[in-house]
């Protein structure tokens, strides 16, 4: 018996399979591509194949993210929110915020010492604090964004990059190109801007440590350090941040399923 | 439970109807009924226009028909070509375009007489009939209530008595006629008894089911606005009562099944009022108060009934909107525990500062003090260009889902 | 670091660069001279944000008028306090105190003039416990009898307010000093400005900015001498020639804490021979009447010369101020610079460039926010506007 938790983001798409003892059995990150149907079918073959088991065996299909409506297969489809709360509270029972910092949505969930989501707060409407934005960025400086993380450590003196508009931002950071500005320092400028967002965002919210983040972000150390940094905080940060949320589903189906 | 006939529409909505169409009917026509018209501040002053028989018109009842009509969007696009940025309230911008072309769902409003301004919701009302004042050349008289942020002042109290002399003598002036203190005292007293009718339709919501919702109640707002000191208000909140009283016997709510009550801060989207009230019967929700309309019964508490025209000010100058942020949290506080409410969903609106700058604080003593989330969504009241059904839809949901949780119903 | 210790460092600053200097370092790093001024004469700061505040009443009780123009060029503190649509003066000075960078206050005066500054009021008071709060609220319409009772009892109140909470004194006799104190500062900047128009060469427009800015923080009575000292080392060099102006600006808005608007302009052979700015001449053109009860004469001074669009005196005294300076200034085009998400400024502007425009007087509008260097589209926008006149 299994149960599979799908994640379809707004860049990546996610599937986590779980046993009945809670233990992972397989996983699977794909980008999601134009339709989220197709990510959820493209996620679900590739579970089976990896695993080799039969589509029966999974016993229910829980679906959350961006694209969650549309995977025809799922038992339910729960909002990203709870997931992630749910995923943390699985991962450590001790953690009281989750800051989850995806492709086109940053949020700061509070955990309740049940598990609960007390109360979350999402990024304004148009807020340099998400994965696209970094994307943007990226494209900006020519680099690969999974180096951004590495570089910006390097970073002596950052840049203040003051707009809190993905493509104003963009414009300060052509322009600190063009004046011969390092890159590395750019960046750890672009890593501290979304620093300062997510740490308004746990204000905003209120927040009580241990404070976890997830989400493909996650796996950037620039972003990382530079909001424990600013905050003050020292973050966790899972082993596999972006599954967090497919981990979050899955478990939701076990619960409901009563395994014991 | 019984359940609501749908294709009926209740009579209440008619009446109402019938009374808001008379109502500007005369007002365009006033000057064939030799009746002068004043333009008045939503939260302004109105009972000494009654009393003197001044049909009051009121530009910001105004700027939410022009969303509920969804016209906001154009027009607000027509302000910016007329030089008005776009950051500006848009009941104003909307407003003054109208006074141009003539637009909005009536054609425009009838050319005032005078223009009464009452600066207790906002600054911005200040410069908006300044700009109408130039635009008509009529007489402008502005009540200027100073803000409330902790305690209400002698000094305050007296500029406040002082200002409702020079706000007859003004109204004497420009009408050519001399004011009746009788009168005067008889149109306060509706005006009370306006307001406590308002008060007790809006308790009806306490019952669960609530036989109302916020959505109902902005829309039986506009009388209590508009007409308040009249008898019509009166009679008609009285038949209203009733009909909600017999739902309230009859066990009949607003949405056919309710299980989560939510409150309601700031003003109406108007033009997503359907949408709105969709999206959360959908999440079985019921919106059963909000800050928004409870504001024209607020400070009944204020007011002396037999000293109603020298003791207005008090009133006026403490409304929801003119105290505060400290208080205006006391106050939703007060309605959370009354109405029995699960969850809080604040409209961050882009027109409204003063309603607006504060929920951030509001919203964290709010979980301090009972627990409960928030949820707030960034948008305009009147200019549909700064709406993202999107980025709206999928926050009420994920904010339904979080009181689902906790209700213990979702896992 | 900046040393007001004594007279003998005043008496330092000789010559005109230096004076200018003494202004702009303390401009550019005020919090640091109010924290110095604070050691070394132990001078209670009370901060404020806005000219509609009982200046005199302050100096009066031994206290400095601090102005703030906030430094912040981020905004993740505020940003958990205040939404996005407000104006970045809020914004930054917010942020300032929330970073614990405004400790020294030992008040703050919040006045009664826009919105977003009205509910800062509110925020500020629930979540900065740095110096005492005051919210001195003067009326909103100017004219009639009873505007003129209210102003005066608010102002008698702010008086007892501060003489309690502070533990200071404020008696006849030093409302009076500080009265004549800041009537000869004005007088001063007045000249300054008379002698920027008539000889646009004798300083330049950010070097004045700079004393503006710096004589709204400093301590006043170096203020004082300080000015003295430069009107009378100006009026020296106004036979110099110089190299003439070609067009004349001036310059419309609220708050311009951007010295570089002015180099721009100048460097198209352009010059700012005055401005309608409450971070510059509104600030200091008229004077309090040292023959009237001091309390009077104040309330008077507000009343009378008021030219704010946060309030309301009549239909069209804001256009016929401004079309007087073009007139009086020879002006050949008006720069309207106004903060975003400025209501008052934004909602008088279309009537403005109107009346502007039907007296053929050439203008342009620029949107600026204080935690922002004037971008690339800023200057081409000026320059262009600058060629064309």
């Amino acid at each position: 018996m299994y149960i599979l938790g799908i994640d379809i983001g707004s860049i990546t798409s996610k599937a986590v399979l779980l046993n009945k003892d809670n233990e992972i059995e397989s996983e699977e990150i794909i980008f999601t591509g134009y339709s989220s149907e197709k990510a959820g079918e493209g996620l679900l073959s590739k579970i089976l194949d990896n695993t080799n088991i039969k589509r029966e065996e999974i016993v229910k299909v829980v679906s959350t993210g961006y694209g969650r409506k549309s995977i025809s297969f799922a038992d339910r489809a729960v909002s990203e929110i709870i997931c992630h709360a749910v995923g943390a509270y699985f991962m450590d029972p001790a953690i009281r915020t989750v800051i989850d910092i995806g492709g086109q949505d940053s949020k700061v969930i509070s955990i309740g010492e049940d598990g609960k989501v007390g109360n979350f707060v999402m990024n304004d409407k148009c807020s340099a604090g998400t994965g696209r934005f970094l994307e943007v960025m990226a494209r900006a400086l020519e680099l690969d964004l999974s180096s951004f993380g590495e570089l910006s450590l390097k970073g002596k003196s950052p840049p203040n990059i003051s707009s809190i508009c993905t493509v104003f931002a963009e414009s300060e950071v052509i322009s600190l190109i063009s004046k011969g500005e390092k890159r590395e320092n750019i960046i750890s400028g672009i890593h501290r801007s979304v620093a300062q967002r997510i740490y308004a965002m746990l204000k905003k919210n209120g927040y009580r440590e241990p404070v976890a983040i997830t989400g493909g972000v996650a796996r950037n150390i620039g972003v990382v350090k530079a909001i424990e940094e600013i905050s003050n905080i020292s973050l966790l940060v899972p082993e596999k941040p972006q599954l967090n949320g497919a981990i979050g589903a899955a478990i939701i189906g076990i619960r409901s399923k009563n395994f014991t | 439970m019984s359940k609501i006939d749908k294709k009926e529409i209740p009579e209440s909505v008619l009446k109402m109807k019938k009374i808001m169409k008379s109502y500007y009917f005369k007002a365009k026509f006033a000057k064939l009924f030799r009746r002068k018209i004043a333009w008045i501040t939503s939260g302004g002053p109105v009972e000494p226009l009654i009393a003197m028989g001044i049909i009051p018109v009121y530009p910001e009842n105004h700027g939410a028909m022009i969303g509920a009509a969804k016209m906001g969007n154009e027009l607000c696009q027509k302000a910016d070509e007329m030089g008005y940025s776009s950051d500006l309230c848009s009941y104003a911008r909307a407003d003054i375009v109208c006074s141009y072309t003539g637009g909005g769902p009536i054609g425009g409003l009838p050319s005032p007489d005078m223009l009464i301004c009452c600066n207790n919701i906002c600054g911005t009302v200040l410069k908006w009939y300044e700009i109408q004042a130039r635009r008509y050349r009529v007489p402008l008289f502005i009540f200027d209530t100073p803000f409330v942020h902790t305690n209400y002042t002698e000094e305050a109290r007296y500029y406040l008595e002082n200002q409702v002399s020079e706000y007859i003598d003004f109204l004497e002036k420009v009408t050519g006629r001399k004011a009746s203190m009788k009168k005067m005292q008889k149109v306060g007293s509706l005006s009370v008894e306006a307001m406590k009718l308002w008060q007790k339709i809006l308790n009806t919501a306490v019952n669960r089911p609530s036989p109302m919702t916020a959505f109902d109640a902005f829309f039986y707002l506009a009388l209590i606005v508009t007409l308040r000191g009249t008898k019509v208000v009166v009679d008609f909140y009285k038949f209203l009562l009733e009909e909600l009283t017999e739902k309230v016997e009859d066990n009949i709510g607003a949405i056919p099944d309710e299980r989560y009550r939510l409150l309601w801060d700031n003003l109406p989207i108007w033009y997503k009022m359907r949408w709105l009230s969709n999206k959360f019967k959908e999440h079985n929700a019921s919106l059963v108060a909000d800050t928004y309309t409870t504001a024209w019964c607020d400070t009944l508490e204020f007011i002396d009934e037999n000293n109603f025209i020298q003791t207005l000010g008090d009133a006026y100058s403490q409304i929801y909107l003119n105290i505060g942020v400290d208080k205006m949290a006391d106050k939703i506080i007060r309605m959370i525990d009354k109405y029995q409410i699960d969850g809080v969903v604040m409209h961050s609106n882009r027109s409204c500062k003063p309603y607006s700058f504060g929920q951030l604080d509001i919203q964290k003593i709010i979980y301090e003090k009972r627990r409960i989330p928030t949820l707030l969504i960034e948008a305009d009241m009147t200019d549909g260009r700064k709406f993202s059904d999107e980025q709206v839809g999928s926050r009420i949901d994920f904010f339904m889902e979080v009181l689902k949780e906790r209700k213990g119903i979702l896992l | 670091m900046i040393y007001f210790s004594d007279d003998s460092n005043n008496a330092k600053a000789d010559n005109i660069c230096e004076i200018i200097n003494r202004f702009r370092d303390v401009a550019e790093k005020p919090y640091e001279y109010a924290c110095q001024l604070k050691a070394d004469k132990n001078i209670p700061v009370v901060g404020n944000l806005c000219n509609y505040i009982p200046e005199e009443i302050i100096v009066a009780a031994g206290c400095l008028p601090f102005r703030i123009f906030g430094e912040s060029k981020n905004t993740m503190h505020s940003d958990a306090l205040i939404q996005s649509y407000c104006c970045s003066v809020v914004k930054s000075v917010l942020d300032d105190a929330m970073g614990n960078k405004l400790s020294f206050l030992n008040g703050m005066v919040f006045p009664h003039v826009c919105d977003s500054m009205q509910r800062l009021s509110d925020i500020w008071r629930l979540n900065i416990k740095d110096g005492c709060h005051f919210d001195v609220l003067f009326p909103v319409k100017i004219g009639g009898h009873a505007s003129k009772k209210y102003m005066i009892a608010v102002l008698r109140k702010f008086k007892s307010d501060i003489e309690n909470i502070l533990k200071v004194k404020v008696d006849y006799l030093s409302l009076k000093g500080a009265i004549t104190l800041l009537n000869n500062i004005r007088k001063n900047m007045m000249h300054l400005y008379e002698l920027k128009a008539l000889y646009p060469g004798i300083i330049k427009g950010s070097d004045l900015n700079a004393v503006v800015k710096g004589s709204m923080v400093m301590y006043r009575e170096d203020v004082d001498i300080l000015l003295n000292k430069l009107v009378k080392l100006l009026n020296e060099r106004i036979n110099i020639i110089e190299k003439p102006c070609e067009k004349r600006i001036l310059i419309s808005g609220s708050i311009c804490s951007q010295p570089a608007i002015y180099d721009i302009i100048e460097d198209q052979n352009a010059c700012v021979v005055g401005d309608d700015l409450c971070t510059g001449l509104r600030n200091f053109d008229f004077l309090i009447d040292e023959n009237v009860e001091p309390i009077e004469a104040i309330a008077e001074k507000f009343l009378k010369r008021l030219i704010c669009p946060a309030k309301y005196i009549d239909n069209s005294s804001r256009s016929e101020y401004i079309k007087n300076m073009v007139k009086t200034y020879s002006v050949d085009g008006v720069i309207f610079i106004f903060l975003k998400f400025c209501e008052p400024f934004f909602f008088d502007y279309p009537y403005l460039k109107t009346e502007l425009d039907s007296n053929n007087i050439s203008s342009i509008l620029v949107e600026i926010s204080s935690m922002k260097q004037i971008d690339e589209q800023i200057r081409t926008r000026i320059e262009t506007f600058l060629e064309i006149l």
